[in-house]
């Protein structure tokens, strides 16, 4: 659902998120409705507060809010656009206690549950000016986009000249390597960079796409294969000048360098791998801001994903575009 | 020829017997020769002169000094007698009578030893030596039996180093003072090893194996002979040798940046000449040094063991450097950790006595585990008090549950929160009487918040046709009153009979044929409520003109609406069963009068269409339309005996009074349907255990304790208390290894050996599924490499092979594979200061 659902103030999300719970939950339940409700206040005021709530609400058949718990697949995402920075971070932190695993749970009947988490303790979330866009992810569902703007209140000393400096360090900053650091070149290589046969086309207006086969086997020598493309808005920071073109180990020089963020997650297991991926671009314009671009990797690097039949769910971000899920399917010897 | 041997000075009287010749006035004469010198003397006749034979002559002499460089003189001697020259009959072997030494100093070679202890051995003549001792100018006498050479041998504390034999009878010899070591203090047992507790305080120097500083006195073994009357003292030194080890031959390699705090030999006391022993470039940590028996004929020495578990200290104490004087003591380092259970007095635990008090302990098999498990970190646990703590009245509300609650056997079960258990952990003075002390308090259930803010709860639904609504807990723990906010578990019954509206049932009954008082201007019709037995007249009235009419005035209608408004309301219609029962009287005889009735009947119809909208009076529904709903007192309705916290909650649904949902409940029919019951709880952890951070707390635990988890429970101390000593620390930044001890290598990083096991990677992790850091010991690089080592899909049970990894079984039937405290994490166990939590 949209920003916005729970029909509640902007300083409401710190003293009573859930005043209109009831009324919504109360007509799911009875309806019998699944529904994941997802909210988050539009401003922030830094000097005021000191965490960025998100309100989730959850209604969903017992087999559903038990086969996937939010507490194991709750996923919250942070992308800053005027960084390129997105952080990932579990909705819900583990118990620090050592615990009797609890056995798979049986039942009937709705559930609802409701819950406040902190994105910037969840994400180790940067105290400072800027416009963060959240997600939560559950397994297969990802929520709408959550628009939080994280500023100082009006009556609040704003000092420019920090944010002036620290503007300027970001762009006077080594520019990021591309990583993962592309092959030697031959065809059919991973990782692959530029335009990258078989990757979906390159999107002319803005956008993320990913692409791979549906269906892998769990066990097999071929890499695990996903293509991208994008056109996305970039910070003027990731533009490749003449003055640091030359840290760039690539021939020719590439325009851009683009942070490709993936998390992925899956039916089990599903703790989230994020790929902090800088994919070069040789398609950018600093003027309109644009690059675009495409790339392929092997999803095997990123860790231990194949380790029993199940399904990845694999979701992208890039500057204020996302994309996702992008199941993939590891089919056991048996399927 | 027989030998006589006689000393010095020694009268001698040789006898010879005259067997023939004129004995009358005979003379005898001797001859005697000894070295160089000969002599004649006479012989002294005895006997009867009267007989010829039978006489003896007789000469008495003086044995001769022995010359000083011969060993002894022999004498030889004839007797002449009348012509006759007899030879001898023996022969007579003067000795020494005494000899002479002066003792020197081997130290020196020239300072002449007061006191040299010695005695003249000659074994056959003299079994039973006296002790000697030189004089104060270093000079002394011995007297010596004849017939035997004799040998002096130093007495205790000398050594002879060398005889110098110019004279036979004035000997030089130079000796040294050579003691034999013994420990003075401590007590050495045969075992010739001590267990020192090296994080308990320094009390009685170190001597009773309590502090890691340990005043060594040593003394001569000669120093206990009271008749020794020259005990070792000041100047005399024995050799020192302390080598510095640890468990496997190696120390733990903790690094103190307190040198005063490292294992080490404490300059001082009687201590001197420490130097580290280079001789061997394969042994590490040996050193040499002296001590001197300045004080009182005893030397002190300290040693600082540092506070690492397994390391070890050798100290041999030699009266020579070759320290063969047996003379050795071992120190292993060892810590305690005391410890104190705080049972509910309803939990069977075993009985202890301790002094003359009784007291509760842990069941064997956990101490025993407890016991195996930190042998190779050097540790061991001690019971310091085990008092049972009452659960009173008040208590019970809070915290005693049926045991099928927990799923347990038992009849009741303690539950108890980590919140609880701290305020009743502050509110105990704690056991006196050592430290570190751990306190356990024990509960058979750790339902727990499991965060400081109070969540929102979790709703459930249940539906039931029944007056027994089953609840199913989706996801954690519930309790009666939150552990978040000590608040209620809220109920909601909400009936699910789905609307069907429906307009009141109207029936007329057969139209009665009435005048009702009628006249030439106005006819009168009467409508009557057959069930309520009222009556409305309704009249029909002439005009200036023509018939009387036969449409209803409006003064009418408001006449019917008026009467049927109160038969229509929701009472009324849910009290008619929502069916009215009409009758119109009048006359009926032409159209007209027909007519009049049945614009009544329609008129009739129209108002009640208006007035009674459509509904269903089902119960499950209000006025409104509604679903009928209410909340539930859950200490009234939750059946506890048929509830458990992770399963579900079984609710009995109240039938006592009219509009309780028990009497409302059952199929969907016109006066029943399934009522639905929304729980809203706070779901709970079920905890294993708990450790507190607060600094008032540190060293308390809570543990689950069950009959059938005793292992489980030793591990769950020992995973716990794990944390606070750095194994897998909360804080590796803060709280992290031990000084000297390397970071251990990550999951992600490369392993080093000692500490490859099951692949190349290394075994601290954080996160991954669990909080903090632990140690994935027994996973391989692959299910390292997952995110997720919470899930069997990525780690199956079993697998995890160290009592740090982050989680275990509260059961002992569900313990899976080897799991044990791992090699490093003992390691570094060994090397944490245990002195306090």
């Amino acid at each position: 659902m949209a920003q916005g659902s729970l029909q509640i103030a902007d300083e409401e999300f710190f003293t009573a998120p859930f005043k209109n719970r009831e009324r919504i939950e109360d007509p799911l339940l009875a309806q019998e409705k699944d529904a994941l409700v997802v909210d988050a206040p539009r401003k922030v005021p830094l000097d005021l507060r000191r965490t960025l709530p998100l309100a989730v609400l959850r209604v969903a058949h017992f087999a559903v809010a038990s086969g996937v718990p939010l507490e194991k697949f709750g996923i919250v995402v942070a992308a800053d656009a005027a960084s390129g920075r997105v952080r990932v971070g579990r909705a819900i932190t583990p118990t620090p206690k050592r615990e009797q695993p609890e056995e798979p749970r049986e039942g009937e009947g709705m559930t609802g549950e409701a819950l406040v988490l902190d994105v910037r303790e969840q994400v180790d979330l940067p105290w400072r000016p800027s416009q963060i866009q959240v997600s939560l992810i559950v397994r297969e569902l990802i929520s709408e986009t959550m628009q939080v703007k994280l500023d100082y209140s009006p009556g609040a000393y704003r000092d420019e000249a920090v944010e002036a400096q620290r503007m300027k360090e970001l762009q006077e900053a080594p520019l990021p390597k591309v990583y993962p650091a592309p092959a030697v070149a031959r065809p059919g290589a991973l990782p692959a960079y530029g335009r990258v046969e078989g990757a979906p086309p390159v999107p002319d207006e803005p956008g993320l796409f990913l692409a791979a086969d549906r269906v892998v086997k769990l066990k097999a020598d071929a890499p695990l294969a996903v293509k991208g493309s994008f056109r996305v808005k970039l910070p003027g920071h990731l533009f490749v000048d003449t003055a640091r073109a030359r840290a760039v180990p690539l021939e020719p020089k590439p325009k851009a360098l683009v942070p490709v963020t993936l998390v992925i997650t899956a039916s089990k297991a599903p703790a989230p791998f994020v790929y902090e991926m800088v994919v070069p671009s040789w398609e950018a314009d600093p003027k309109s801001g644009l690059a675009a671009g495409s790339f392929a990797i092997d999803l095997d690097k990123v860790g231990t994903l194949r380790t029993v039949p199940r399904t990845l769910f694999v979701y992208a971000f890039c500057g204020d575009q996302r994309f996702g899920p992008l199941p993939i399917g590891l089919a056991g010897e048996d399927q | 020829m027989p030998d006589r041997d006689v000393v010095e000075s020694q009268e001698i009287t040789i006898v010879a017997l005259l067997r023939e010749g004129q004995p009358k006035d005979t003379k005898v004469q001797f001859k005697l020769k000894y070295g160089d010198k000969e002599e004649q003397k006479e012989g002294q006749l005895s006997g009867d002169p009267h007989r010829p034979t039978d006489r003896a002559a007789t000469v008495k002499i003086q044995a001769p000094a022995v010359p000083p460089d011969k060993e002894t003189v022999e004498i030889v001697y004839s007797v002449v007698h009348e012509r006759r020259e007899l030879s001898m009959a023996e022969k007579i072997i003067v000795w020494p009578k005494e000899g002479k030494l002066t003792a020197i100093d081997a130290a020196d070679g020239k300072t002449k030893i007061k006191g040299f202890a010695y005695q003249i051995v000659q074994k056959q003549k003299n079994p039973k030596p006296a002790a000697l001792r030189t004089n104060d100018a270093g000079e002394g006498t011995f007297p010596l039996k004849a017939g035997e050479a004799f040998e002096v041998e130093a007495l205790a504390p000398f050594v002879i180093k060398k005889i110098d034999k110019a004279k036979p009878r004035e000997l030089q010899i130079t000796a040294e003072r050579r003691y034999t070591p013994i420990f003075d203090a401590p007590t050495i047992p045969d075992t010739r090893a001590i267990k020192q507790y090296v994080n308990q305080p320094h009390e009685d120097q170190g001597q009773k194996g309590s502090g890691s500083r340990v005043l060594i006195r040593v003394t001569a073994k000669e120093n206990k002979d009271p008749n020794n009357k020259h005990p070792a003292g000041a100047g005399d030194f024995f050799q020192v040798r302390v080598t510095f080890g640890g468990h496997g031959g190696k120390p733990s390699g903790r690094v103190e940046s307190d040198a005063d705090k490292k294992p080490h030999l404490v300059a001082g006391k009687e201590l001197s000449d420490v130097k580290e022993d280079t001789s061997d470039p394969n042994k590490k940590g040996v050193y040499l040094a002296k001590v001197e028996m300045k004080s009182g004929g005893k030397g002190e020495l300290e040693v600082e063991l540092g506070i690492a578990g397994g390391d070890t200290c050798l100290i041999e104490i030699g009266g020579s450097p070759q320290f063969n004087d047996n003379c050795a003591v071992t120190f292993t380092n060892w810590r305690k950790v005391f410890y104190e259970v705080r049972p509910p007095d309803m939990m069977t635990l075993p009985a202890k006595r301790i002094g003359t008090e009784d007291h509760k302990d842990l069941p064997a098999a956990t101490i025993q585990r407890m016991t195996s498990q930190s042998a190779d970190a050097y540790l061991e646990w001690v019971l310091l008090s085990g008092k049972p703590f009452t659960v009173t009245d008040a208590m019970k509300a809070a915290h005693v549950l049926p045991g099928s609650f927990g799923n347990r056997n038992e009849q009741k079960i303690f539950q108890l929160s980590d919140k609880q258990a701290k305020a009743l952990l502050r509110s105990w003075p704690r056991a006196g009487g050592g430290g570190p002390l751990a306190r356990f308090i024990l509960c058979d259930t750790n339902y727990y918040a499991k965060s400081r803010s109070v969540p929102a709860p979790i709703a459930v639904t249940g539906r039931s046709e029944t007056t027994k609504v089953r609840i199913s807990i989706v996801a954690g723990y519930w309790l009666p009153r939150s552990d978040y906010d000590g608040s209620k578990v809220s109920l909601k019954w909400v009936a699910t009979h789905v609307p069907a509206p429906r307009p009141v049932a109207l029936t007329f009954d057969a139209d009665l044929d009435a005048a009702n008082g009628s006249s030439e201007k106005k006819r009168i019709l009467k409508v009557t409520d057959k069930d309520g037995r009222t009556s409305q007249p309704i009249e029909f009235v002439k005009p200036l003109m023509g018939h009387i009419t036969t449409d209803l005035e409006a003064s009418e209608k408001q006449k019917l609406r008026s009467w049927l408004t109160p038969l229509l309301t929701d009472a009324a219609r849910r009290a008619r069963g929502d069916r009215l029962r009409l009758e119109v009287a009048g006359e009926k005889a032409n159209d007209r009068q027909r007519e009049r009735i049945a614009n009544t009947r329609s008129a009739l119809q129209s108002l009640i269409t208006e007035l009674a909208p459509a509904k269903d009076y089902h119960p499950g529904l209000d006025d409104a339309q509604n679903p009928r709903q209410g909340v539930l007192d859950p200490d009234v309705v939750v059946n506890m005996a048929e509830s458990t916290g992770g399963g579900r909650m079984v609710v009995d649904l109240p039938n006592a009074n009219a509009g309780d949902p028990g009497r409302l409940v059952g199929p969907d029919n016109a006066t029943t349907c399934p009522v639905s019951v929304t729980l809203r709880y706070h779901s709970h952890g079920s905890g294993l255990g708990t450790t507190y951070k607060d600094s008032d707390l540190l060293g308390d635990l809570l543990i689950v304790h069950t009959s059938t988890g005793e292992l489980c429970t030793a591990d769950t101390i020992l995973h716990e208390l794990g944390h606070l000593f750095g194994l897998s620390p909360f804080d590796i930044a803060k709280d992290g290894f031990a000084p000297g001890i390397d970071k251990c290598k990550g999951v992600g990083d490369g392993e080093v050996d000692p500490w490859k096991h099951k692949g190349d990677k290394g075994h601290l992790y954080k996160e991954h599924g669990h909080t903090g850091s632990h140690c994935a010991w027994g996973l391989d690089d692959t299910q390292k490499a997952t995110a997720d080592y919470s899930d069997s899909s990525n780690v199956p049970r079993g697998v995890p092979e160290c009592v740090m990894f982050g989680a275990g079984p509260s059961e002992d039937a569900n313990r899976q594979g080897s799991v044990d405290l791992c090699p490093q994490c003992h390691h570094l166990m060994r090397a944490r200061d245990y002195s306090k939590f």
